[in-house]
């Protein structure tokens, strides 16, 4: 991965530390849990897992 | 829009074009550690008939492991047993293009005598769905978003089709012919109805996956995009067409016919993808997904928005040198995320921390 220009800016809404301390149990939408998970448990296997492929094509 | 190559290729790809595709591809699998996918997309794949499908995914599986992903990009329509076994035998899964409910899809994809296409692409996708490889043969489903549908609609419909995920395209366009559907640079309509779509998709209790939100989301709790359109990732693409050239990103030529081309003529008979790898224009083209306009490089959102895709960014007068014609789409959802993630994740953070009371 080509890592980001120093013009990028980043500005997420949660930072990481923050993120741990979700409790996943208490969040009402399975979309929003799943997803934290994802990112709390980021790595590469995590996104090539996913079902990209098909993601693809883009016409 | 811009594109009119497709006119000056064979309709089939040749054995000697396969066996040289096949032969780059062991090649870059031994050059790299990370694993790479194989999208077969067209026109249609599926015309290629079974005998010449075969000869491929079997040359292809040759030198591409399992665990990379082959997959076919499907109208859905020539979707038959044997297509699926051939699939399955060969590790190849099969994503279908629909836009939604008949009136919706039909509006746009038709067949050639101008009649929809609808009732036979839900003919393909039941023998999809009852494959008994299926779980592994159905990866999704494809749609392009049409902005004045009921995104509630939409959604539903396609949970009633049984797929897993669904993505949603916006449309071609550019500063210099606008997509369709949006009246100005400055209109919303696709950020509107993904707003709808994403306020649905966060309540339901028994979803579908939703790409193109789901990088949104996860961008904005700090995690990664898996496509280009969103993110600052970059992803490596190049096209083979089927007389074996190389081009960039086949998305660029709807702006302009050759937008896609590399200044030589490339061909896998006679060149090597890892040269091509290597190569200046290939690292320029593969540097396009960065935004360069100062607008954007000075933008709060664009850990998130990525300056969108960069067919989206063209006008002749600038070249790839203006925020995407979809800035205001973006802005408009990732802002609506951005709230309902804040309103949710601060409440919950709030109410799972101690509850004492101020230190004395």
């Amino acid at each position: 991965m080509i890592q980001p220009s120093p013009h990028f800016r980043f500005d997420t809404s949660v930072p990481n530390e923050q993120l741990a301390e979700i409790n996943i149990d208490e969040i009402d939408s399975p979309v929003l849990s799943r997803l934290i998970e994802e990112v709390r448990n980021d790595s590469e296997s995590t996104v090539y897992n996913y079902d990209r492929v098909h993601n693809r094509h883009n016409r | 829009m811009g594109d009119d190559s497709w006119e000056d290729m064979p309709n089939f790809i040749s054995r000697e074009t396969i066996s040289a595709i096949a032969a780059n591809l062991e090649k870059v699998r031994i050059s790299q550690t990370k694993p790479f996918a194989v999208v077969l997309h067209g026109g249609e794949p599926l015309l290629l008939g079974l005998k010449r499908l075969k000869y491929l995914l079997q040359q292809l599986r040759s030198v591409i492991p399992d665990k990379y992903c082959i997959s076919i990009q499907s109208n859905g329509m020539l979707i038959n047993e044997a297509t699926l076994d051939l699939c399955s035998q060969y590790r190849v899964s099969i994503s279908v293009s629909l836009d939604g409910p008949e009136n919706i899809n039909d509006a746009n994809r038709i067949g050639h005598k101008g009649e929809g296409t609808f009732n036979r692409v839900i003919a393909g996708l039941e023998k999809l769905r009852s494959h008994p490889d299926s779980s592994f043969l159905f990866a999704g489903l494809l749609a392009v978003i049409e902005p004045k549908s009921d995104p509630w609609e939409i959604y539903s419909f396609f949970k009633s089709t049984g797929t897993k995920n669904v993505d949603f395209l916006y449309r071609d366009g550019n500063h210099d012919k606008l997509p369709y559907g949006k009246t100005s640079f400055d209109s919303t309509e696709y950020g509107t109805w993904l707003q709808s779509l994403v306020d649905i998709y966060l309540k339901d209790k028994n979803p579908i996956k939703i790409r193109i939100l789901d990088d949104y989301i996860r961008l904005l709790l700090g995690g990664r995009s898996i496509k280009e359109g969103a993110g600052i990732t970059d992803f490596g693409i190049v096209v083979i067409d089927t007389d074996g050239t190389i081009t960039k990103n086949d998305t660029l030529k709807s702006n302009f016919s050759g937008a896609d081309r590399f200044s030589e003529q490339l061909n896998v008979k006679t060149h090597e993808l890892i040269e091509v790898f290597k190569s200046e224009e290939f690292t320029l083209s593969h540097m396009l997904q960065r935004p360069t306009s100062e607008k954007c490089k000075t933008c709060p959102e664009l850990y998130v928005c990525g300056g969108g895709m960069p067919l989206h960014r063209w006008s002749a007068k600038s070249k790839y040198n203006n925020p995407s014609v979809y800035c205001r789409d973006q802005l408009h959802i990732i802002s609506h995320i951005r709230m309902k993630l804040q309103h949710t994740l601060n409440k919950n953070i709030n109410e799972s921390l101690p509850k004492n009371g101020p230190c004395n």
